[in-house]
C-alpha cells in the first residue's frame, strides 16, 4: 500500500476531501501538522507534528521518520503548505516542482517579477516598505491602484484605492492586519506591500493540473460578481465560463505560460486572471489547488474528485480521466453579512429546497466571530448548484442566498473578547 | 423505535452523550429489530462493548487533552454510529482525529467492523477546537 505523507494545517478546509480521496485509492497516510495530534503518541506511523516555518528542520524530522516507514509522495494542501511540500521532497528524493518554484508562486512580488519578465501580462507592481512614510509614497502612486500584503490568501488584506488618501488608509489598515501574529510569521514579507494598478475588466480562476510542464485546464470558472474593491470577497465561481471559446484559450495559454515562467512543472495550479478588451492579466498563479471547500464542485470522468486526481498524479498512479463531467455547476462562498458573533443561520431547508441546490453548507460555528474583509479570512458557509446552464447556477446559488438569514449579534467587547480567547486557552 | 431508544433509553448511556445529542440519524430511528437475527444483534451488541471499553479506556482519554468527548450512537450490521462532542465538534481535524485516530484503534482491535460513521452535527460546535479558517 502506497504512504503519503498529506501536510494538513489544523485550520483548513481540505481535511475532510484529501482524507476521503487516499481512503478511496487505498492510500496509507501520514498526517503532518503545525500542532500535535492526540493520537499521535498511540499511533505515531500515522502523525507528525512539523514546525512549518522551519522547512529544514522539518525535513530532517521527515527523512528520520521515513527510515522505519518509507513514503511515496508528500502533498500539501494549501498556500502555507505547497513550498514545505517541495522542500521535503527534495530531500527525501521524490519527483516535485522545484523549491524555488513553488517559493515564487507563494510571494506575490516574485511571482510578478518572474512573470513579466518572461513576457506574461501582469498589473503594473511596485514593492514598498511599511518602514515607508506612505503619504510620499501616495504621490508618487498611480490611481486606481490595489494595496496587498505578499503572502496572505483568499483577497485578506487587498484594498483598492483610488487617491491619495485612500491609498494612505490602506497601507495603514494593512500594517495592522499584518502585525496579527498569524501573518507576523512570514518575516520580513510581513514589514513589506505590493502596490499594483487596478486592472478593470471580469475576473476568472483557472483550475488545471501541470503535467511534465503541459498546462491541463480542468475548469475555467467565471465569477460574475464584479470585484472592483475597496475589498475584494469571493463569491460566485461558475464553471464552465461563458466567455467566447477564443478568450478562454486565452486564459489557457497565459496561464500555461505564466506556470513555464516560474518552473512549475506537475501538480496543481490555480491561477486568477483579470481579462479585458487587452486580453487577460494574471493576477495569481498558485502551485495548489482551489481553496476552501470549492473542489466539491468538480467532479472528473467516472466520479473522480479533484483531491483525487491530485493524489494519483503525486503517487505515479494512472489518471483515468480530466475531462470534467458536462453539466454546469458553481459554488458561493457565503459573504459575510456584518461583524458580529454568529448566533445562528435561518432558512437552511428553504436554500437546499432551491432547484439546482445540491449542498448548503455552513462552515461558522455559533458563537464565532465574523470577520469582514479585509481582516477576515473565512467564509460562514457555502452553497453548491449544479444545473444544465451556467445561467440555471448563478441564478440558484442567489436564490439559495437569499433564503438564508443570518441572525449576527453586535461584536465582542475588547473585554469579551479577552475572556474568549482564555476559555479557549484553558481547552487547549 | 429499535435501537437508539433502547440505547439511550436505559442504563447503557454514558457520560459522553450528554454533550451533544442532535436529533439521530433517521436510518437509525427506524430500524426494524424484528428482520435481525439473535446472531446479528448478539454480534452488534458484542461490538458495542468491545467499542464502548476502547472509548473508555483509550480514545476519551486521548481527546480530553483537546475538550474533546466521543461518543457511541450505535452498533448496527457491525456499523458503528459515533458522535463527537466538546472541542471535537466541529473542529477542522476532526476528520482526522476520526479516521487517522479513532478508526485505526477501531480496526486494530475489530476488523470485523464494517464502516465507521460520524453523526456528528459539526455545524453546531460551539467551541471547537480548532476552526477552519482559511480559503
Amino acid at each position: 500500500m502506497p504512504r503519503l505523507l498529506l501536510l494538513l494545517p489544523t485550520m483548513t478546509y481540505r481535511t475532510a476531501a484529501f482524507l476521503g480521496a487516499a481512503r478511496k485509492l487505498g492510500v496509507e497516510v501520514v498526517v503532518a501538522s503545525e500542532r500535535a495530534h492526540v493520537f499521535q503518541q498511540a499511533q505515531p506511523g500515522r502523525f507528525l507534528s512539523l514546525d512549518f516555518l522551519y522547512p529544514d528542520q522539518a525535513a530532517r524530522q521527515v527523512v528520520e521518520f521515513m527510515a522505519t516507514r518509507p513514503i511515496d509522495a508528500v502533498v500539501g494542501v494549501d498556500d502555507a503548505t505547497t513550498v514545505l511540500a517541495a522542500v521535503l521532497s527534495n530531500a527525501l528524493g521524490l519527483p516535485h516542482n522545484a523549491v524555488r518554484s513553488t517559493a515564487a508562486a507563494r510571494d506575490k512580488y516574485r511571482m510578478r517579477t518572474l512573470l513579466r519578465e518572461d513576457g506574461v501580462p501582469v498589473p503594473p507592481y511596485a514593492l514598498r516598505s511599511f518602514d515607508d512614510d506612505p503619504v510620499v509614497e501616495a504621490r508618487r502612486t498611480a490611481f486606481p491602484c490595489v494595496v496587498k500584503p505578499l503572502m496572505l490568501s483568499a483577497s485578506r488584506g487587498v484594498i483598492r484605492a483610488n487617491d491619495e488618501a485612500q491609498f494612505v488608509g490602506a497601507v495603514r489598515r494593512l500594517e495592522r492586519i499584518l502585525r496579527t501574529p498569524e501573518a507576523a510569521a512570514d518575516g520580513e514579507a510581513a514589514r513589506q506591500v505590493l502596490v499594483e494598478g487596478f486592472i478593470p475588466g471580469r475576473e476568472v480562476a483557472l483550475e488545471g493540473l501541470l503535467v511534465k510542464g503541459d498546462l491541463h485546464v480542468l475548469a475555467l470558472f467565471d465569477k460574475p460578481d464584479p470585484l472592483d474593491g475597496p475589498f475584494f470577497e469571493e463569491t460566485i465561481y461558475v464553471t464552465p465560463s461563458r466567455l467566447p471559446s477564443t478568450v478562454q484559450a486565452e486564459i489557457a495559454s497565459c496561464t500555461a505560460r505564466a506556470a513555464q515562467a516560474l518552473g512549475l512543472r506537475d501538480g496543481p495550479v490555480h491561477a486568477e486572471l483579470r481579462v479585458n478588451r487587452h486580453g487577460p492579466s494574471v493576477i495569481e498563479i498558485a502551485a495548489r489547488s482551489i481553496g476552501g471547500l470549492c473542489s466539491r464542485t468538480l467532479r472528473f470522468g467516472t466520479g473522480l474528485s479533484l483531491e483525487e486526481l491530485i493524489l494519483r498524479q503525486a503517487l505515479g498512479m494512472e489518471i483515468p480521466s480530466l475531462e470534467r463531467e458536462c453539466r454546469a455547476v458553481g459554488v458561493m462562498m457565503i459573504p459575510i453579512p456584518r461583524a458580529g458573533v454568529l448566533k445562528e443561520v435561518r432558512g437552511q431547508t428553504e436554500a437546499r429546497a432551491v432547484p439546482g441546490i445540491d449542498e448548503v453548507t455552513i462552515t461558522a460555528h455559533p458563537g464565532q466571530d465574523l470577520v469582514p474583509l479585509p481582516e477576515g479570512a473565512s467564509y460562514p458557509g457555502f452553497i453548491f448548484a449544479r444545473a444544465e446552464s451556467p445561467k440555471r447556477v448563478e441564478a440558484a446559488l442567489r436564490e439559495a442566498h437569499r433564503r438564508l438569514e443570518f441572525v449576527v449579534m453586535a461584536p465582542r467587547k475588547p473585554s469579551e473578547a479577552v475572556e474568549s480567547r482564555c476559555r479557549r486557552s484553558r481547552i487547549q | 423505535m429499535g435501537l437508539f431508544r433502547r440505547w439511550f433509553g436505559g442504563t447503557e448511556q454514558r457520560s459522553g452523550e450528554a454533550v451533544a445529542s442532535p436529533a439521530p440519524p433517521e436510518t437509525l430511528a427506524v430500524s426494524d429489530e424484528s428482520v435481525r437475527s439473535d446472531g446479528e444483534q448478539g454480534e452488534d451488541s458484542r461490538l458495542r462493548a468491545k467499542i464502548q471499553d476502547l472509548l473508555d479506556t483509550a480514545i476519551n482519554p486521548a481527546v480530553a487533552g483537546h475538550g474533546g468527548v466521543v461518543s457511541l450512537v450505535d452498533v448496527k450490521d457491525k456499523m458503528v454510529y459515533l458522535q463527537m462532542g466538546g472541542g471535537c465538534q466541529g473542529c477542522g481535524m476532526a476528520d482526522v482525529t476520526l479516521k487517522q485516530g479513532i478508526e485505526t484503534m477501531i480496526r486494530e482491535e475489530l476488523p470485523e467492523v464494517v464502516e465507521i460513521l460520524d453523526v456528528t452535527d459539526h455545524a453546531a460546535g460551539q467551541n471547537p477546537y480548532s476552526a477552519a479558517s482559511k480559503k
